[in-house]
């Protein structure tokens, strides 16, 4: 059973990512990075590695895609100085 | 952008050179799932009885390899230290003198009643949670580190609950950047302790405690405290200068 | 199964340099290089991994029973301490894009001594 749910879950981490590229418009792409991060802390926990996991979980999910977000709105309000 | 086929194509061509090279390269590698390294099976053999701590992750981060951890904070220090020189924008004030931030005139956002209510809830469970992690970081999974950030975030939920104003009363940056510098020095003193008996830097002097209880494993329990609070700080001082950036002015030149 | 662990990892990566070589946004390409990052996690933990054995969390009563398999703690360790300083490097790096925006008027990476885009007349990067 597990070597199925591991090999399972590195193809959708595989996927997540691919996504996370080929997407170009940044907001979407944000949210997209928490997706892939939440494949990655799938794929740790099921190698047991539960310390990692909640890293990846707190930071790739919720403290990444909020920067990203931030500094695209910053883009957005940004007018050029005179 | 002229150039830009030029260089997939060459990135197609050294992909699929590097590609199948280093998959050959790692093929050398034991199985997966087999065994594990050697310093890994030492540790796991070892740590539970030499330092009295159930988390062996927590064992390896502060104490086996505390010195690494020791860079990490200062990786973060730096990390802050550059976005607030890239994003800090001095405005003027007619006789030339910088406006503190804090004086510039911000516009005021219009709330939800849901979203300040949804927040008011979340923010005392995110932050018992986060706590939680950081002091049980050494004796079940969880951590300083992960700990502080979850606190990080609950300190953001104030943001977005109440608004820029009172976020940035009730979290001070002055008092975040006290917090960081402090728990950075706390973590060096506490490894320069050993060196008064002639031992080594972060040596793991104090009394040892029972393994699962939260007195365990030393000086563990103290520089995971030290690194979470540091994380914390230090998120929470990124996190503010961000979003300090987003908040155009009443008047203009700061944008 | 190790071909299928070994071609993930080299796949991540890969596709997160392509992610950056074929990026004109400056902030897609930060995320590129997150992608790129997460390739040396699963490939770490996929070293670490060894199969029934628990997570590096022993209980107290092992000291009397007798200690279980566990994996390996160290990788986890040099992990975790990864992610975190990541997460502080990408920070930096929108910082990065977004001075980038206000100097050079957008956000697709461009020649040094290009005029900006949205404003012909201002002074651009290399002012």
């Amino acid at each position: 059973m597990t070597p199925l749910l591991v090999a399972l879950l590195l193809l959708a981490a595989a996927a997540a990512g691919t996504a996370v590229v080929l997407v170009r418009e940044p907001l979407h792409q944000a949210l997209l990075l928490g997706l892939h991060s939440f494949s990655l802390v799938l794929l740790l926990l099921a190698l047991r590695a539960p310390d990692v996991a909640l890293a990846y979980l707190v930071v790739g999910v919720v403290a990444e895609p909020l920067m990203f977000l931030v500094a695209i709105a910053n883009a957005r309000r940004r007018a050029p100085p005179q | 952008m002229s150039g830009t086929r030029a260089s997939r194509w060459l990135f197609a061509a050294s992909a699929l050179v590097a590609g199948p090279l280093a998959v050959y390269g790692m093929s050398g590698l034991p199985p997966f799932g087999d065994s594990i390294p050697e310093y890994g099976r030492l540790i796991a053999q070892i740590a539970l009885h030499e330092r009295a701590v159930t988390n062996l992750v927590a064992a390896v981060i502060f104490d086996y390899r505390g010195f690494d951890t020791l860079g990490e904070q200062f990786i973060i220090f730096a990390a802050i230290l550059g976005v607030a020189m890239l994003l800090r924008d001095v405005q003027r004030l007619p006789g030339g003198e910088p406006l503190p931030p804090s004086d510039i005139p911000h516009r005021n956002v219009e709330l939800s009643d849901a979203v300040t209510a949804a927040g008011r809830v979340l923010l005392p469970l995110t932050l018992v949670a986060g706590i939680y992690l950081v002091l049980h970081g050494h004796v079940s999974a969880g951590g300083g580190m992960q700990g502080g950030v979850v606190v990080a975030g609950a300190l953001l939920i104030v943001y977005v609950g109440e608004g820029y104003r009172r976020w940035r009363r009730i979290t001070p940056p002055a008092l975040l950047d006290i917090g960081k510098a402090a728990a950075a020095g706390a973590y060096i003193a506490i490894g320069a302790l050993p060196l008064a008996w002639g031992l080594p830097f972060l040596h793991n002097v104090l009394p040892l405690g029972t393994p699962g209880a939260l007195a365990s494993g030393g000086t563990i329990a103290w520089l995971n405290a030290a690194a979470g609070v540091g994380v914390a700080a230090g998120f929470a001082l990124i996190f503010h200068e961000f979003i300090e950036e987003l908040q155009p002015p009443e008047t203009g030149g700061r944008r | 199964m190790n071909l299928l662990v070994h071609a993930v990892v080299v796949w991540l990566f890969l596709i997160g340099v392509y992610g950056i070589v074929t990026s004109r946004n400056m902030i897609h390409m930060a995320g590129c290089i997150a992608v790129a990052k997460s390739a040396t996690a699963v490939l770490l933990l996929a070293i670490g991994f060894r199969d029934d054995a628990a997570a590096p969390i022993r209980q107290a009563t092992e000291l009397a029973r007798g200690l279980r398999d566990v994996v390996d703690p160290v990788v986890q360790a040099l992990m975790l301490v990864d992610v975190v300083v990541s997460a502080a490097i990408t920070a930096l790096l929108l910082a990065l894009a977004v001075q980038y925006h206000r100097r050079a008027g957008s956000m697709e990476p461009r020649p040094f001594d290009a005029p900006r885009r949205d404003n012909p007349g201002a002074p651009g990067l290399s002012r």
